[in-house]
């Protein structure tokens, strides 16, 4: 039986910190009340009690968690007075990650993560903080890569790449979810480090100043776009820390994939355990013919904002040539089923009404607020901008949304928000097949068709506008013959 | 097959528990609410007939209904009081079991045993301890658990 690195015990003993509040209160009491300082000092071996308690409920927490693995069975017990075994085959784990922060690296630590299609959605299921020494023991599970294979790739990507891949992955809108992480729970910390550096002030004048520069647009309009790209920066950076030096290697069984720059990850992903492999661009690499490669794997981009990337930057012709080599059964065929031309309002029509409407909200916006009308006309084409980009995918989209089945395979091709996925898996991994229908769709003999594809959470994808008859022939294996149903 | 029930020792400590709580519940309403005598009757009545339905209907018949049965394929979790629920799980879809046993080896019927399987979990409930050592024991001759 092994047991988690000592510094976990630091952290179990963080879950009783609140006791702190009994010498913070004595303290507070003593410090308040004017008394002498040798009476304070008298009673320290109470704040000394509940110290010890605290760091010796972590200890014992520590010291009773303890992990081994026999006859190919992961066994981790935890807890003194309620246990907990928790036994996981290693035959069924499906990607283990071994995680070494740049702290913990110093301290010759390293996190460990194990998943299987079961457990909890979206959460690890045995989290573990192990020394680097152990991890042997868990790598020695895992098959090694054959690198005589006919199947085996390896591939590093370069660093041009990864900047490119940084760049297109980057948004304003993952940006600013880090920064109101950081802002939640650095808290008063953040707030103090504005002030004290008067950052605020400094974005004010720094915009008034760019503003008179560039005559014609308002200060405000100025700040916006500062942090909007401040917020871009931010997610640029974070893409290069995570996906910097990546490097993945494969065979027919194993999908071994290395990235970071200052947390270092491996992950080791069960070639058999993948539930789809998902072909993702966004509308620039799609104008330019550029392809990432994820998978869906359960554990694998398990954590808010990650991309369970398998190759992060492919052009048409790499694509052809890696995809059989990582996935021998995996192919794209063409649709056999796509959306009429004719459906182009279902596609655009939110886009079309929301740009529209735009115009006149901004005037009307002018009429009754004159004082401020270059900051709101400003603000109405930066609103209207990204409305004419969805469009523009919308319309992509309708040449390309489509499904085909061929010899047990399933290649479907879809836009969702911002970006066009191609999923290709086995029709097994094709769970329900849902079809909706409005009044008008009868009338024209269309449907909307959504998928859904077996996956830790929920995957589904919507297929806007198909026809009918061929859907019901397309999926006849999972749609029940309306007309043979007994009544 | 094999139908194992919950253990009664649970429900005891369950009932002793409920009531305990109970009590002190309305010893601190009849401290603190002394000077309102109908709000202090009221809470009081309230948190004993709670705890009278909870201790002496409720939790017996959950009980008496909750049961396992365990072949040597399947596992199936029956309960429910006004409306039965039963959940089955195939033994050869189980990708991980937890183990959750109480103070003093689990003497007073606080076992758990929890299967996850795909988009999902099944759990046996206040086991006592033989029949916990038996569910384990199939597992293990399954190969989903090892207890070293």
């Amino acid at each position: 039986m092994r047991r988690e690195h000592p510094l976990r015990i630091v952290r179990y003993s963080t879950k009783n910190l609140w006791l702190l509040i009994f010498p913070i209160l004595r303290g507070a009491y003593h410090f308040t009340s004017q008394e002498d300082v040798i009476e304070w000092l008298q009673g320290t071996w109470m704040d000394l009690l509940v110290l010890l308690v605290i760091f010796g409920y972590g200890y014992l927490d520590w010291y009773f968690r303890t992990f081994t693995i026999v006859e190919q069975n992961l066994f981790v017990q935890e807890g003194f007075f309620y246990t907990r075994k928790r036994c996981m085959p290693i035959r069924n784990i499906s990607a283990m990650t071994i995680e070494h922060p740049f702290w913990l690296r110093a301290v010759g630590g390293a996190y460990l993560y194990l998943d299987t299609a079961a457990g909890r959605m979206d959460s690890t299921d045995i989290k573990l903080m192990i020394r680097v020494r152990d991890e042997t023991i868990f790598l020695a599970q895992f098959p090694k890569i054959r690198k005589n294979e006919t199947h085996h790739y390896e591939h590093r990507v370069g660093l041009k790449r990864m900047l490119l891949f940084s760049v297109l992955f980057s948004s304003s809108f993952s940006g600013a979810v880090y920064m109101s992480v950081f802002w939640f729970q650095g808290g008063k910390i953040a707030r103090d480090l504005i002030n004290q550096f008067h950052l605020a002030e400094y974005l004010s004048n720094f915009s008034a100043e760019v503003a008179d520069k560039l005559t014609g647009i308002p200060p405000a309009a100025v700040t916006v776009g500062i942090l909007i790209l401040a917020l871009w920066i931010i997610s640029f950076v974070k893409n290069i820390f995570r996906y910097g030096n990546f490097n993945m290697e494969s065979d027919s069984h194993l999908l071994k994939v290395r990235s970071g720059l200052l947390t270092r990850r491996r992950f080791f992903i069960v070639n058999q355990k993948i539930n789809f492999v998902d072909i993702q661009q966004n509308l620039l690499t799609k104008f330019s013919r550029i392809y990432t490669l994820a998978v869906n794997c359960p554990g694998y981009g398990n954590d808010k904002g990650s991309i369970p990337i398998c190759m992060p930057i492919l052009t048409k012709k790499e694509l052809d040539t890696t995809l059989p080599m990582i996935f021998p059964d995996i192919r794209i065929t063409k649709n056999q089923l796509h959306a009429p031309y004719t459906a182009w309002w279902g596609y655009t029509y939110k886009q079309l009404i929301l740009f529209v409407a735009m115009i006149p909200a901004v005037k009307i916006g002018c009429r009754l607020l004159p004082q401020i009308e270059d900051v709101i006309s400003f603000f109405g084409i930066m609103v209207e901008i990204p409305i004419l980009w969805k469009l523009v995918i919308q319309v992509a989209g309708l040449l390309t949304t489509g499904v085909s089945i061929t010899d047990g395979r399933i290649c479907v091709r879809y836009s969702k928000g911002m970006e066009f996925h191609t999923i290709i898996t086995d029709t097994d991994c094709l769970v329900k097949v849902e079809i909706q229908q409005h009044i008008w769709q009868k009338w024209f003999g269309t449907c909307h068709v959504i998928l859904y594809f077996q996956a830790e959470i929920t995957k589904k994808c919507k297929l806007l506008t198909l026809n009918y008859q061929d859907v019901q022939k397309l999926f006849s294996e999972f749609l029940p013959d309306e007309t043979k149903a007994e009544i | 097959m094999k139908i194992y029930h919950a253990d009664t020792g649970a429900l005891q400590l369950l009932q002793i528990l409920i009531c305990t709580v109970s009590a002190v519940l309305d010893v601190l309403a009849g401290i603190f609410l002394n000077s309102f005598p109908i709000i202090m009757w009221s809470i009081t009545a309230v948190f004993t007939i709670v705890a009278v339905l909870l201790s002496f209907f409720i939790l017996p018949l959950f009980f008496k209904n909750f049961c396992f049965i365990v072949t040597d394929s399947k596992i199936m979790v029956s309960m429910g009081i006004f409306f039965k629920r039963k959940q089955s799980v195939r033994l050869d879809r189980v990708q991980f079991v937890q183990v959750i046993t109480g103070a003093f080896d689990g003497i007073l019927g606080l076992n758990f045993i929890i299967l996850h399987v795909y988009g999902g979990r099944l759990m046996m409930m206040f086991l006592n301890k033989n029949d916990r050592n038996e569910i384990t024991a199939l597992l293990q001759q399954k190969g989903v658990f090892y207890a070293p």
